[in-house]
């Protein structure tokens, strides 16, 4: 008995730790619920009414008739498809060119520090102008692409955006190439936390360059890892800038992911803010489950507590 | 320096390391104010409001797209000499349509004061109206200042009976052409669609026999935007398709619906006129094609004549023609373009507003404007002075063209109209849906706009 | 104790692994084979910005010829002098700096001390407080514009800093609590509990010892916000209006025309924009190093 009322009264170590938790924490939930709560409610309000901002006589509550509306568009759907599909494609190009990125520019090598400064630059050129550099890039008769395969002497009649295979896997490359910055940086600050006398004592034990990886690099970026795949997931289901700046989300809305819709139907040209929230509030939804699904998978494993 | 002497270091760092830098991070908090009074400053100033005295200095806020030429700044500086009791800021805003649009919502939505006077893209006075944005002008616009501009200035901003805007520059689609090639196979100027492809067919294959493998005879802009749809109705109501039926609602999923997205199909991928990669191609995309001299025929708007002239950039500087649009039997219809002028309609000072709006409307502001900027004076008196003629050769064409336009309809709620009709235009265009599924979608998606 | 056994046969592993990499034959065509491997991703990684630079130096003829033309000629400055011509880009850098680093000031601080607690403390519900704090991000940002830039405008906020750096904050927090607790994660309880032994409080051995060890992770976290805020477009043209206070994205995007894209002019203007910034933030990641030399005793 009373061991049973020691384990349910926290020790003393054990109740400090988590107050001074609370503490540190709560300025950042703070400020979070202060920035974003009110567009966040605002937001679900809206969905439930007919809101377009350019009626502003004729705002009424609807019910779900927004989500019903949204949910009968086949352009809704495509959106959606299309966003998981980009989000999956993209996160995993990227986690694996950003990952053997990350451990070429640990390597001592002469030259290294020109590639971690190379790995900079696709993160810092402003995603709005690399979309639209690239999208020249893509131009079938002045573009880069092209250009250099003719002179190649290659087939160089590519119309990299003019049809919805050739423009999704031209946004693929894009975005790998723009992101994969991002997974090598964070990687890279992992992989020089990891002491190396662990290595070196592998290597006195004889494991291989391959064993090593697997036993000894994966396990330690574990968190990293972690952290980048469920961060470049979240950031790619609400990419927006990159797809709008290089294809509009055409040809024929083909490349329209979810962000894009609510945007085309919504708040940027429609202004129709009672439907657009209602696909923000559905995007949310999808998101969520992601990342739950995400946390319960990776977080399993770990003792945190 | 390795990642163990950056350790090494931080580690080693005191308390006082710590004190130092934040005095730091203070002072420049304190520099961050001062920083910005030095160079913004605060919107919406208090005020007051209803009628002004006569002698009372009033300050307004003008906000237009940004001015390169420089004009727009020139223009305001003599009002303002002119006007010491209402002087006029200038307030530059992106030159791309969406992002200005997505300023101004936020600002009226938010229901500000400023700016008293802004630019309206002509799509907008519908659905700014609507939301009750934009001040009535009826009162304003009496009878002598309405004879100075042409009628269409008036009626393009009319919704629901009432003005709300007045057009400051007009734009129209065209169909730019190279005077010497057409000489060299003596062939004219196209009035209707199918001399337009017989033209360009023969202009191409002859280029092409020539050694030019790169020459295509017919450039238009394919990709997914707004001149996607402009350039539809442009062949739509040249083949006598009328967009509004008799209860006042969108119908274009009929005979000349059909026959106009064909015609645009067909020059692609039938006649061959057009380069597979139109349906990619935006509005600034197909200028270079023709500067390079690699194009017969171009459909665009009139920003591109200027850049067709300018040596520096274009191997046909000075060859360069413009017409109207072909129709199906005689010559049709471009789509209008171009900006408004507006008021807001929580201004605090409508009629010095006004005053002011007629300045860049009368005939002082347009001269400089026209001479400035070349852009498209919305006056007869203007565009026949021979001053103005001499500083933009090109506007003899104007008349021709801007006689044979249509406007798209003011609706409150166009832009989605228009971004409904868009996706299925281009599925045409990229062969996803035949030209009748394709048509029948766009009508569709209207339709249920409509209802929802 | 296992370290003092191991200390001679490390050294000579280590010395072993040094003669072999020098004189094994089949290690030189590994060893091409890396080079080949690290030539090839730093070309992809550069080459749309060395498009780039070409472009800015290109006179308007070479930049739309066809075919192809890779190197100006002749190179020229015009395109850069119209690009500065045209806007005040100091007053952009300027504004730029200004609310992207206080931001990620900001930003830092708040998350450092909760990633910290999240990763080392022990209390119940991470995996909640951690996508709870994740759930911000979940919204696009444009459906937020309008609220904020009422919430702005309600404070009289619009046309200031403060309208970029406090949203810059929040926005980015998320992430950078993330990142901070991966990185503060993994570090070994005994450093802690050995620095607590001496009479150090937690905090104190957060700062002496966790910082230390993790400061590439703060340093990347940091560089990632950072370049984050730097290019963020939307809000900038939303609650900056004002001329005087725009941002560098605003400001590129501004040489665009509704029916133009002069290629010439925002290829100077961007390359105006980034190579300053990744020549800062090469030289950040030594200055500070250089800079705690300076203040540290001992």
């Amino acid at each position: 008995m009373a061991v049973a009322a020691a384990r349910r009264r926290p020790r003393g170590p054990e109740a400090s730790e988590a107050r001074l938790a609370f503490w540190l924490i709560l300025p950042a939930v703070l400020g979070l619920v202060a920035v974003s709560a009110y567009p966040v409610i605002q937001t679900v309000l809206w969905s439930f009414q007919h809101y377009i901002l350019t009626d502003p006589q004729n705002v009424y509550f609807n019910g779900l008739r927004n989500f019903q509306r949204l949910v009968n568009q086949e352009a809704f759907w495509t959106a959606f498809r299309f966003s998981i599909l980009y989000a999956v494609l993209a996160v995993a190009g990227q986690f694996v060119v950003g990952f053997v990125l990350a451990l070429t520019a640990h390597r001592e090598f002469r030259g290294r520090g020109l590639v971690r400064a190379a790995m900079l630059f696709p993160w810092t050129m402003p995603t709005v102008i690399t979309a639209v550099t690239w999208r020249f890039m893509y131009n079938d008769q002045l573009g880069f692409f092209n250009g250099s395969l003719q002179h190649l002497g290659l087939p160089h009649q590519i119309i990299w955006l003019g049809t919805p295979t050739l423009a999704t896997i031209a946004l693929l490359i894009l975005a790998v190439w723009k992101v994969n910055s991002f997974v090598a940086l964070v990687l890279l600050a992992g992989l020089q936390s990891i002491p190396r006398d662990v290595y070196e004592a592998a290597d006195v034990d004889g494991a291989g360059p391959v064993r090593q990886f697997f036993s000894i690099t994966v396990p330690f970026l574990r968190s990293a890892i972690m952290v980048v795949l469920v961060l470049r997931t979240v950031e790619s289901l609400q990419a927006f800038d990159i797809i709008y700046g290089l294809t509009g989300g055409g040809p024929s809305n083909s490349t329209q992911n979810l962000p894009l819709y609510i945007y085309q139907q919504g708040f940027g040209e429609a202004l129709n803010f009672g439907f657009g929230s209602a696909a923000a509030v559905m995007l949310f939804i999808v998101i969520f489950v992601f990342a739950i699904a995400y946390t319960r998978l990776l977080y399993r494993e770990e003792s945190y507590a | 320096m390795s990642d163990d002497e950056i350790r090494g270091l931080v580690r080693r760092m005191s308390r006082r390391d710590v004190l130092k830098w934040s005095v730091y991070a203070g002072t420049t908090a304190g520099a961050l104010s001062l920083i910005e009074a030095c160079g913004g400053g605060t919107s919406t100033a208090g005020g007051t409001s209803g009628g002004t005295p006569a002698n009372q200095q009033v300050q307004l806020v003008y906000a237009a797209q940004q001015d390169d030429s420089g004009t727009i700044p020139k223009q305001i500086a003599a009002w303002n000499a002119a006007n010491p009791n209402t002087q006029v800021t200038y307030q530059p805003g992106p030159k791309v349509s969406q992002d200005f649009l997505t300023q101004l919502i936020a600002a009226f939505n938010a229901k500000s004061v400023v700016p008293d006077v802004f630019d309206s893209d002509v799509i907008w006075p519908g659905q700014f109206a609507a939301a009750g944005w934009m001040k009535p002008l009826d009162s304003f616009l009496s009878s002598s200042f309405k004879q100075g501009v042409f009628q269409s200035a008036v009626t393009v901003g009319q919704y629901n009976g009432k003005s709300y805007a007045v057009q400051r520059y007009y734009d129209a689609g065209r169909i730019y052409y190279r005077t010497d090639l057409l000489q060299k196979y003596s062939v004219q100027v196209p009035q209707t669609m199918s001399e337009l492809v017989n033209t360009a067919t023969k202009i191409q294959e002859g280029e092409r026999a020539a050694g030019n493998q790169n020459f295509w005879g017919f450039y238009w802009i394919g990709a997914q935007i707004e001149a996607l749809f402009d350039e539809f109705l442009e062949w739509y109501w040249g083949l006598g398709g009328n967009l509004l039926d008799k209860s006042n609602n969108l119908k274009f999923d009929n005979d000349q619906g059909r026959k106009a997205a064909q015609f645009m199909y067909d020059t692609i991928y039938s006649g061959k006129i057009s380069p597979p990669g139109t349906p990619t191609y935006k509005t600034p995309d197909i200028v270079p094609f023709m500067q390079n001299g690699n194009a017969a025929f171009m459909r665009n708007w009139g920003f591109a004549q200027a850049l067709l002239d300018d040596p520096k950039q274009s191997k046909v500087a000075g060859k360069i023609g413009a017409a109207p649009l072909p129709g199906e039997t005689r010559v049709g219809f471009g789509c209008t373009g171009g900006w408004c002028m507006a008021m807001n309609a929580n201004t605090k000072y409508p009629d010095r507003s006004w005053q002011f709006m007629q300045y860049m409307l009368g005939q002082k502001g347009q001269t400089t404007m026209a001479t400035g900027s070349g852009l498209s004076p919305v006056r007869s008196d203007v565009l026949n002075d021979p001053q103005v003629q001499a500083a933009n050769p090109a506007f003899k064409s104007l008349p021709d063209i801007l006689k044979n336009t249509k406007s798209r309809p003011q609706l409150k709620n166009y832009t989605q109209v228009s971004a409904a009709i868009q996706p299925a235009l281009s599925a045409i265009m990229t062969k996803q849906k035949s030209v009748a599924d394709g048509v029948k979608a766009a009508q569709t998606a209207v339709d249920d706009l409509l209802n929802s | 104790m296992r370290e003092e056994a191991l200390r001679p046969a490390l050294a000579a592993t280590r010395a072993r692994k040094r003669a072999a990499a020098r004189l094994r034959p089949g290690r030189v065509g590994g060893r091409s084979a890396f080079y080949l491997m690290a030539i090839v991703f730093a070309v992809f990684s550069l080459f749309p910005m060395a498009w780039i630079l070409l472009s800015s130096f290109m006179p308007l003829a070479d930049l739309t010829a066809q075919p192809l033309v890779y190197l100006p000629h002749p190179p020229t400055l015009d395109n850069y002098r119209f690009a500065l011509q045209q806007a005040p880009f100091a007053r952009y850098y300027l504004n730029s700096t200004v609310c992207s680093l206080t931001a990620t000031f900001a930003c830092l601080v708040l998350a450092g001390f909760a990633g910290y607690a999240i990763a080392r403390l022990r209390f119940r519900g991470k995996q909640y407080v951690l996508v709870g704090i994740l759930m911000a991000s979940f919204f696009p940002p444009i459906t937020q514009l309008i609220p904020l830039y009422n919430l702005m405008n309600k404070f009289n906020l619009l046309n200031t800093y403060w309208a970029l750096i406090i949203p810059y904050t929040f926005h980015t927090l998320p992430m950078a609590i993330w990142l901070l607790s991966a990185y503060l994660r993994d570090i070994p309880r005994d450093l802690e509990e050995a620095a607590m032994v001496d009479g150090t409080s937690r905090l104190g051995a957060f700062w002496r010892v966790i910082v230390p060890i993790s400061a590439p992770g703060f340093i990347t976290a940091g560089i990632i916000v950072f370049v984050y805020d730097w290019n963020e477009f939307l809000f900038a043209l939303t609650f900056e209006p004002n001329a005087a206070m725009r941002t560098i994205p605003v400001g590129i995007a501004l040489y665009q025309g509704q029916f133009t894209y002069p290629w010439g002019t925002i290829s100077a203007a961007t390359a105006l924009a980034v190579v300053p910034l990744v020549l800062i933030i090469l030289i950040f990641q030594r200055r500070l190093i250089t800079g705690l030399t300076a203040g540290a005793v001992k």
